[in-house]
């Protein structure tokens, strides 16, 4: 039996615990507190990481984890990404400074995302249209980095499949050129 | 009646210069008679220029052109040439081009090189050049269709030739090439280097950190318990 892992990333908010439980078999396992940073007005946050679960026919298994979203925490990110398949960084469209929080990610993962696949997920763009999703691709190219850019709604389970889609796609890609 | 006829833009938004590059590229290859290619420099024999912009030089334009279209509205009362309502679509720029070249008449233009985006069929793959996306697309490209997504996600990884795009997106021909003329429009494709380069890049290359070993199967597999 082998076991993988999916991670989700983002900023306080950005719907990490939301996507993992669109798709994960099991209730995922969310170990929150009550949130006591006033600049947001979230009642709980994720302190050690979010948890789900996936079973595959033959009995393997893809954990999904949700890192915490503070960059206080970076250091359990880089101990999480080691050996996953993808990672999913998921932005919020409301907050005041999406592009700046994605520097973070972008700069936190800037080892694994030589070579990891990762795709953005943009939340709440209907009511908040900037920063347009051309904007974060625009991020990524002075990163020098080509990766998908989503608008979705993490409470939607297809989109939080579409995410997972897109990571698989990249795989695939890899696979096409490592053979 | 020999070579190609130009035609360009001026004063376009990125968004809506790219549109335009990419249905020319779309009616050259799916019209039959059509006699046009894109081209990014003067002297053109068309040229499409942004209604509203009243600061582009009326006399340049008449040097640099034999025939006009202003999108959406003339650029002047006196504007001489015609006009092209938005949004723009195909059939709006074909009736157009039509028009001009039946009212140049006979001419001769020195032929343009076509370039080679999609290679003819019974090419060898090893042979048919590979291409990779240059950054993300923009929205307006992608309408948020699930093909299209999939399709620019693979080329954002690696370069891929159009046998290698139809088998990883198990998706027909026509689709494909007609979402690479598109990413071409919009000049967000690069050409990858040969296989000889590829090989001497990647050996120079710092090593990244270790991915897991993945199977081929485990990708179905997830795709099948997800539903995908």
């Amino acid at each position: 039996m082998h076991e993988y892992k999916i991670l989700f990333t983002g900023a306080m908010g950005a719907g990490k615990t939301t996507a993992i439980a669109a798709v994960s078999e099991v209730p995922p396992v969310v170990t929150d507190v009550l949130n006591n940073d006033v600049s947001n007005a979230k009642a709980t946050t994720t302190v050690g990481l979010d948890y789900g679960l996936l079973t595959l026919e033959g009995g393997d298994r893809v954990r999904l984890f949700g890192t915490p979203g503070q960059a206080r925490f970076d250091f359990l990110w880089r101990i999480l990404v080691r050996n996953s398949l993808g990672l999913v960084i998921l932005s919020d469209n409301s907050q005041a400074d999406p592009l700046a929080h994605l520097e973070i990610y972008l700069q936190g993962f800037r080892d694994e995302l030589a070579s990891l696949p990762c795709v953005i997920g943009v939340g709440r763009t209907e009511a908040h249209g900037s920063p347009r999703l051309d904007e974060y691709a625009e991020v990524l190219a002075r990163h020098g980095l080509v990766l998908p850019v989503l608008a979705v709604d993490v409470r939607q389970r297809d989109d939080v499949l579409l995410l997972i889609d897109t990571l698989l796609a990249q795989v695939e890609a890899q696979l096409e050129g490592d053979a | 009646m020999s070579g190609l006829l130009r035609v360009g833009v001026l004063g376009l938004a990125e968004s809506e210069a790219g549109l335009v590059r990419a249905l020319i590229k779309l009616m050259e290859q799916n019209v039959n008679g059509f006699r046009w290619a894109f081209s990014s420099q003067p002297p053109y024999d068309a040229l499409l220029v942004d209604g509203p912009r009243t600061d582009l030089p009326q006399d340049l334009l008449r040097q640099a052109s034999r025939a006009w279209a202003s999108l959406g509205q003339p650029v002047t009362a006196q504007w001489p040439g015609d006009v092209v309502q938005r949004p723009i679509n195909m059939l709006k720029l074909q009736q157009w081009l039509s028009g001009v070249q039946e009212a140049l008449g006979n001419f001769e233009t020195e032929p343009m090189p076509l370039e080679p985006l999609a290679p003819a069929q019974d090419s060898a793959p090893s042979t048919q050049p590979r291409f990779q996306l240059k950054r993300w697309p923009p929205a307006e490209l992608l309408h948020g269709d699930k093909h299209r997504i999939r399709l620019a996600t693979l080329m954002s990884r690696r370069a891929l030739n159009l046998g290698e795009l139809m088998s990883l997106s198990r998706l027909p021909e026509e689709r494909c090439v007609t979402f690479l003329h598109l990413l071409h429009g919009f000049d967000l494709l690069v050409q990858a280097p040969s296989a000889a380069d590829s090989r001497h890049e990647q050996a120079a290359a710092p090593t990244a950190p270790a991915r897991p070993r993945v199977e081929r199967g485990l990708i179905q597999r997830l795709r099948d318990r997800l539903g995908l």
